[in-house]
């Protein structure tokens, strides 16, 4: 074999596999999707007979904490306590904890609250950094809010803390910046109560883009699609995610994440299976481990996922903040999976080892690899006189107009489901950031994505600050 | 008849016999010159392209994307403006039949408007008048319930309803066992008793209330067929409905001894919730039940049923159980406030279990200023933890 043969088998070889990938990820997406419209179409109808109120005041109904984990939030701490307390439900407690904070995060919990110390005998069930005091509201109107003052130890440590404080039955982990909806609790507490065999021991919910949205007390009054362009995408990446992808994998049992943003979670199974790993990310990291943790057991479980939005969240709206997220992200998604590789392809894990797994490291993990590699063999063959233009523009053609399409069916589900944006206007300027997103947040996901396979190489395990705008607040 | 040849018979002989206008035939032309251009266009990049089964498939599947992405476009807009429009028309028809029906109710309804509602004829607007119906209702006044449901008759919705349950689908099945529910209506009942083993389980959930609601004095009969599990969300509705409907409340007792460990559960709750205090003795013969769950339920039944006499054979089972249980049972002397019961607490304490001691501790708290004295006796030579705990528990504010 020459030189010129060698290079053409090559190229036969990388080129069968390239478009085998894009056919299995567009396979793949295709599959989920239909699988989603069918949940949602059933979630949707199954919803429109359920009456929540009957939780509120049950004595069946299980008792919930609400864990704010907090760290440098001295800004908007107050005003996200208060939110919290707009949630309907009645049988929950509220702990934040301070995760050994540079600001006056305590201090202003303390004035606003009018905290005292009590003296609060921790369980330390999982082991966490120390606790220098906990404290509890003596206002009436906060009767059930308690802060936990401890040193500095990470999100996971922070969330720890809240388990080992928390006496309830199942706990929700938000971020200290998640607004949540009103129903939130009633919504995500409705699957445990629909235990059969099978124990429930996680439910999600889908998280939503709150910038430019206008809130007021703490809720969100009218939604409206992100000025900024970067955030609008994300609304694009997050309906497509959360409509499109997590509805189903919870349908074929194979979900191993629940967003950080909100969870609800059973809080014996969490202790049993050792609480949040010390990992950048946490929240998938402990989804794979329960899930783990039961099918070792032999215990039959599931884990559940609602379509409803019930959570609003912060944006990045600089590239900064943005790569800082993505690239966390990319490298929070490859510890959790060489930290479980046991699972790949392995029935002992039922769906999450046959189809969760690979799937995320197939198509999470490699997808960027594999998309960099692809662009770089498109330039050698350009450079050796070997690229058929006409060829690459199709191929192009074929992956713009399957995204484009992707995103549009995405638009449908979110306007036959929920249709949350009620501006017509908002509609179409989504579908515009669908038109454009593949040509400037792909690269952007990309890039940092690669940058977090690199970081993760490096031994880089640092979180990462995001700096928050904060939300539009209504003049009241 | 003229006009009738010219303007109707004429052009469609013409479209189907194909003689047509030539300014009928510039649409055809069109579109025969999108396809040829379309196909031109096709063959163009073909041309260009190695020849191979997977161009043409690419190719295939971008004009695939393409013609939905035309398809789903407008889609979306129509879709926006139909739900704007349904939902506004929901609105004012509920505003008009809301008013009419209280018209009615105060006999003030005109005859024309009556037979007007009486020929109602679209779905939609039946539909509408069922829910009004259904939410006027709600006031519970047995003159306007009786007006009400001679209504819905007279207007013909209970065969609306009838047809409904007898649907395939299970969401419309559940409207009409709704709608058959509330107005009382029991020609159905034997096809909704079917529906209570149904592997749907809100179809299953809405015959349970349904067939409460239908059968006043055997409300609970559905229990003794329970063969699937009976969650805890079928349980809360069915306790929301005893407690705002007031219907007959049965002696749960009844159902202790039943195959099905949901069913005993629930049984164990609404004994203990409506204190049923003459079921303690069938609660009793459950104390040794094989699954623990159903025992943690029992132990607490118990409490709340005030039975002192178990409290000695709780401490009997108290070594052989497991954690949860053991809780329970500290936590019941503690609830009876059983003083005599303090040895046994104390030696407990000596345990090196978290939770053990703290169930303990709070116990002992309960027995009063006694207990708490007793507490901070304790408290003088106890270890570190248990010092914690005890100031836990002696802590107000806690």
């Amino acid at each position: 074999m020459n030189y010129d043969e060698l290079i053409r088998f090559i190229s036969y070889f990388l080129d069968k596999i390239f478009i085998s990938y894009a056919f299995l990820i567009i396979f793949s997406y295709t599959v989920l999707s239909l699988i989603s419209g069918f949940s949602l179409n059933y979630y949707l109808k199954k919803n429109s007979f359920v009456d929540y109120s009957v939780i509120l005041d049950s004595p069946l109904s299980p008792s919930v904490s609400v864990i704010v984990p907090a760290f440098n939030e001295a800004k908007t701490i107050v005003d996200n306590v208060e939110s919290i307390y707009t949630i309907h439900y009645n049988n929950f407690d509220v702990i934040i904890i301070n995760d050994g904070s540079t600001d006056s995060t305590f201090q202003e919990l303390e004035k606003a609250f009018q905290l005292e110390q009590v003296n609060f005998a921790v369980n330390m069930e999982i082991p966490t950094q120390e606790i220098r005091g906990v404290y509890k509201s003596s206002l009436s109107t906060f009767p059930n809010l308690i802060v936990v003052d401890k040193e500095n130890g990470g999100k996971a440590d922070a969330l720890n803390a809240g388990i080992n404080v928390s006496e309830k039955a199942l706990f929700m982990a938000i971020d200290a910046d998640s607004i949540l909806e009103p129903d939130a609790v009633l919504k995500l507490v409705k699957p445990f109560l629909e235990r059969t065999d099978r124990r429930v021991i996680a439910a999600g919910g889908v998280v939503r883009i709150a910038n430019s949205c206008m809130i007021e007390n703490g809720r969100i009054m009218e939604v409206r699609v992100p000025r900024n362009l970067l955030a609008r995408m994300q609304v694009l990446e997050y309906t497509r995610s959360f409509l499109m992808g997590r509805i189903a994998w919870a349908k074929l049992d194979g979900l191993i994440i629940i967003s950080g943003a909100m969870g609800m979670f059973d809080r014996d199974i969490v202790i049993q299976s050792g609480g949040y790993a010390h990992t950048i990310g946490e929240d998938m990291e402990l989804v794979v481990r329960i899930r783990r943790f039961m099918s070792e057991s032999r215990e039959k479980y599931k884990i559940e996922y609602v379509p409803d939005p019930l959570c609003w969240t912060e944006a990045p709206v600089s590239i900064g903040d943005f790569g800082r997220q993505r690239s966390r992200w990319t490298r929070g998604t490859i510890e959790t999976l060489t930290d479980h590789s046991k699972i790949f392809f392995s029935t002992r894990y039922g769906a999450m080892g046959m189809l969760g797994y690979p799937f995320w490291f197939i198509f999470e993990w490699l997808a960027p690899l594999i998309e960099l590699l692809g662009i770089i063999y498109v330039m050698v063959l350009y450079f050796t006189n070997n690229l058929s233009l006409n060829f690459i523009l199709v191929t192009f053609l074929f992956v713009y107009t399957f995204a484009l399409f992707f995103s549009t069916m995405a638009i449908l589900y979110e306007e036959i489901t929920f249709h949350r944006y009620e501006r017509r206007m908002d509609v179409f300027r989504l579908w515009i950031a669908a038109v454009l997103e593949p040509f400037l947040l792909h690269p952007l996901n990309l890039f940092f994505a690669v940058k977090g396979n690199v970081e993760y190489m490096m031994g880089n395990r640092k979180w990462g600050k995001m700096e928050r705008k904060g939300f539009l607040h209504r003049q009241s | 008849m003229s006009w009738w040849v010219f303007h109707i018979i004429f052009p469609i002989c013409r479209l189907m016999f194909g003689f047509l206008p030539k300014e009928s035939l510039k649409v055809f032309d069109l579109i025969q010159s999108i396809i040829e251009r379309l196909e031109a266009l096709v063959n163009y990049i073909f041309e260009r392209l190695p020849y191979n089964a997977l161009n043409r498939l690419i190719i295939y599947l971008i004009i695939t994307f393409f013609v939905a992405l035309i398809v789903l476009l407008p889609s979306i807009v129509f879709l926006k403006l139909y739900i704007t429009y349904r939902d506004r028309k929901y609105a004012r028809l509920y505003k008009k039949y809301s008013n009419n029906v209280i018209q009615y109710l105060m006999n003030a309804l005109g005859e024309a408007e009556l037979d007007e509602i009486k020929k109602m004829n679209s779905r939609f607007h039946r539909r509408v008048m069922v829910d009004v119906l259904m939410a006027i209702d709600k006031a519970e006044n047995k003159e306007v319930s009786d007006k009400i449901r001679s209504l819905y008759k007279e207007i013909k919705l209970d065969s609306d309803s009838r047809r409904k349950v007898r649907k395939r689908s299970w969401h419309k099945r559940i409207r009409g066992i709704r709608e058959l529910s509330h107005m009382r209506e029991k020609s159905e009942n034997q096809r909704i008793l079917d529906f209570l083993q149904h592997g749907n389980e809100v179809l299953r959930i809405e015959s349970q209330i349904g067939l409460i609601k239908l059968l006043p004095f055997v409300p609970f009969a559905f229990l003794d067929s329970q063969e699937k599990s009976f969650t805890v969300w079928e349980q809360i509705n069915v306790f929301d409905l005893i407690r705002k409907k007031r219907i007959e409340i049965p002696e749960f007792h009844l159902w202790l001894d039943h195959w099905n460990d949901s069913v005993v559960m629930f049984s164990l709750d609404m004994i203990r919730i409506l204190k049923q205090k003459e079921a303690t003795p069938k609660v009793l013969e459950l104390i040794n039940h094989d699954n623990d769950r159903v025992k943690g339920k029992v132990i607490k039944t118990l409490v709340e049923l005030e039975n002192m006499d178990a409290v000695a054979q709780l401490k009997e089972m108290y070594l052989l159980e497991e954690l949860p249980n053991k809780l329970n049972i500290i936590k019941s002397i503690g609830q009876l406030r059983l003083e005599s019961e303090i040895g046994f607490l104390e030696k407990e304490l000596k345990e090196e279990d978290f939770k053990i001691r703290m169930e303990c501790c709070k116990s002992i708290a309960l027995l009063g200023a006694w207990g708490e004295q007793r507490l901070q006796n304790i408290a003088l030579e106890a270890d570190n933890q248990l010092k914690k705990i005890i100031n836990h528990v002696l802590d107000p504010r806690l």
